[in-house]
């Protein structure tokens, strides 16, 4: 019997939009008690004398695809999720809009808390994709997370 | 002659000023030896941290032999998410 998927990782290019977000929030298994998810966005940090204004992401593609898949399905064996998802945004992305989602389900809420909270640190650890923060004085820095 | 393919990630791709370049590799080479060249060429490499992975594989051992079909790449630390 073929097994239902139940993992997903996708870069888009731009924002991760409202209308993306609330498709990928919909919920058709009836087993799922709880569904959490967790959207990222790009702040106007301050850095020197400036503003953050946007982010533009980059990645190496192919080897972000192993190693986010790879976390998911470790991640959904650990806490027994249903599903689970992640969306990135490449390009630039303007301070305000959302560059990164999380979304997993699962029976009950403990799971799901964990789960996603585990996906979005590791995410940041181990999947290459790199920001260039563009400043409102036309200047720009590498991002590094903290 | 062998080559292979070195591509640059995010402020590396600066520092290079390019994101991929083909080299050649007249002997055998270790990954190690060619870091070490890249760094001579391109001073900028040694001032940054960065992670060396081929192919999919991130490299833990500078001492291993390059294959003329191996993807190398060169990324600083990850800032996604």
């Amino acid at each position: 019997m073929k097994s239902k998927k139940n993992i997903w990782f996708e870069f888009i290019e731009g924002p991760v939009s409202q209308q993306l977000i609330s498709d990928a929030e919909q919920n058709t298994d009836k087993s799922s008690g709880a569904v959490v998810s967790f959207r990222g966005y790009v702040r106007d940090d301050t850095i020197g004398d400036s503003r953050v204004q946007s982010i533009e992401f980059s990645a190496h593609k192919e080897i972000a695809h192993n190693e986010a898949t790879a976390i998911l399905k470790q991640i959904i064996a650990k806490y027994k999720l249903h599903t689970a998802r992640i969306i990135h945004s490449l390009g630039i992305i303007d301070a305000g809009k959302v560059c990164f989602f999380v979304k997993v389900s699962s029976g009950h809420r403990k799971e799901a808390f964990r789960a996603i909270e585990e996906i979005v640190d590791v995410f940041k650890e181990k999947v290459p994709v790199f920001g260039k923060e563009i400043l409102a004085n036309g200047k720009y820095a590498w991002k590094e997370n903290k | 002659m062998r080559k292979v393919k070195l591509r640059y990630f995010g402020r590396l791709s600066e520092i290079i000023g390019s994101d991929n370049e083909i080299v050649e590799l007249k002997h055998d080479k270790t990954l190690g030896i060619l870091n070490a060249e890249l760094q001579l060429k391109y001073p900028g490499l040694s001032k940054v941290h960065y992670l060396i992975f081929v192919n999919s594989t991130k490299a833990t051992n500078l001492d291993i032999k390059i294959n003329n079909t191996d993807e190398i790449s060169f990324m600083p630390p990850f800032s996604g998410g």
